[in-house]
């Protein structure tokens, strides 16, 4: 076969490999993004049950809290330490006290987007993150996210419930995958038994808003 | 037609048709199958299973409904005893003061003052990803409001504390895990002139106010003087987090 005749018949080669990916990708998006009925119904009640046993736990854990100070209100003894203990817990939660407990740390070594911060902190909190930190500062819900500050390496320390955290930031296609993109080198994903997020640095107040009787 | 024409056109047809193939083979699945399931190849067969995923779909929401009433009035009593007289007497020092400011920082406390209301809505039309308000959209929208100093947000009366996530199941959008509805209305506590400022700054939001000015998905901003963000309604309460005991 001669030389200029063997050129198109290569890129012909070409062309059809990639019409076929192409829409072998179209079928793909299109699977994604305009799911039957059938599918969207399947994967919202996936996330039905997962929603409705956690508030099973919420309303047994708060039954428990109910339970605990009716005991507290009937007793002859001092509540101080109880309500301590309560008042020790909200500040835990709202960042004006530093936590400890189990976690995974996550490290990106390199510049995040704005939007992959977002996205990461929020999927965290969906998986029950407890307390979260950022190159060692306390994130909190009311903490303006800006990745321009956090330079070319991004610690995020959280803690929760390991397993949890675990499955939902490793699984196939999860944040850990997006993280990564084409080179897993760039992100490093320990769990331990015992991480320390500090205190936030200022102070968590509601300033200029008044409280409403419960 | 020349005879070195035809024969390169011809060339060029052979070229596609073992590219597609080659394509086709890579992309081929394996001939024995594993994770062998009954095909629903029948229409009525569908429709069952269509109907059954209904009916469990409409049960999961009433499950969810009667437990959600169930927290509040778990709630509200929690509440009572907590404000109580009774363990008011029980308490030294300004205890009782300090649980009430704990619990406002972590949001469970109604909070009133000046704010903003924001309405986002899909536009109307044809469905496509740019008419669609995302959860994505709302994660923008919320930092935004942050970053410009909001005391404290809501959205479809579902209160952001430090637990809270915006995700997105199939076309639903979800808050505290609790499906949000459009039109969504976020109620954002602040100075109303310095959150509204920030919202309609071309700067920020740029794909926002785009798709609100090309394809119409709703957008709006009101200013008001009083507004109450609702507490949270659940279990605000560490499973594994202990506080760190300084030696």
């Amino acid at each position: 076969m001669k030389l200029h005749f063997l050129a198109p018949f290569s890129a012909a080669i070409g062309l059809g490999l990639l019409a076929a990916l192409q829409y072998q990708l179209h079928l793909s998006r299109a699977a994604t993004t305009g799911a039957s009925s059938p599918t969207l119904l399947a994967i919202d009640n996936a996330r039905l049950y997962q929603t409705t046993a956690k508030l099973r736990g919420d309303l047994a854990a708060l039954s428990n809290r109910h339970a605990e100070l009716e005991q507290i209100t009937n007793s002859s003894e001092t509540a101080d330490s109880a309500v301590q203990m309560i008042i020790q817990n909200y500040q835990l939660l709202s960042g004006a006290a530093a936590a400890s407990g189990p976690g995974v740390t996550l490290t990106i070594h390199r510049r995040l987007e704005q939007s992959e911060l977002v996205d990461l902190v929020n999927v965290v909190r969906g998986l029950g993150a407890e307390a979260i930190a950022v190159n060692n500062q306390r994130i909190l819900i009311s903490t303006p996210l800006d990745a321009g500050r956090y330079g070319d390496q991004v610690t995020v320390i959280v803690i929760g419930n390991t397993q949890t955290l675990t499955t939902g930031l490793r699984e196939a296609g999860g944040v850990v995958d997006e993280l990564a993109r084409a080179n897993s080198d760039q992100i490093s994903f320990t769990v331990a038994a015992t991480l320390s997020v500090p205190a936030t640095a200022n102070n968590p107040s509601t300033g200029g808003a008044t409280s409403q009787p419960g | 037609m020349s005879k070195q024409f035809k024969f390169s056109a011809l060339l060029l047809l052979v070229g596609l048709f073992v590219g597609l193939f080659f394509a086709a083979q890579l992309q081929a699945t394996p001939s024995r199958l594993l994770n062998l399931t009954i095909p629903l190849d029948s229409q009525q067969a569908k429709s069952l299973a269509q109907s059954s995923l209904e009916e469990t779909h409409q049960g999961l929401l009433l499950d969810q409904e009667t437990l959600r009433g169930q927290l509040r009035s778990e709630q509200q009593a929690t509440d009572t005893l907590e404000q109580s007289s009774t363990l008011a007497a029980k308490l030294s020092g300004n205890l009782g003061n300090q649980l009430e400011a704990a619990k406002r920082a972590a949001g469970l406390s109604d909070l009133s003052g000046p704010g903003i209301d924001i309405v986002l809505a899909d536009a109307r039309g044809q469905s496509s990803a740019d008419r669609v308000i995302t959860a994505a959209d709302i994660r923008d929208i919320i930092s935004a409001l942050w970053a410009s100093g909001a005391k404290a947000i809501a959205i479809g009366g579902e209160r952001l504390v430090e637990t809270s996530s915006i995700d997105a199941v199939a076309e639903t959008i979800l808050v505290n895990n609790t499906r949000i509805l459009p039109p969504f209305h976020i109620t954002a506590l602040g100075d109303p002139l310095v959150l509204h400022g920030q919202l309609v700054d071309p700067r920020q939001l740029t794909d926002l106010h785009r798709r609100a000015s090309s394809v119409g998905i709703q957008f709006d901003i009101f200013e008001r003087n009083t507004l109450t963000v609702p507490a949270y309604t659940g279990n605000l309460y560490p499973q594994v987090a202990k506080p760190e005991v300084r030696s």
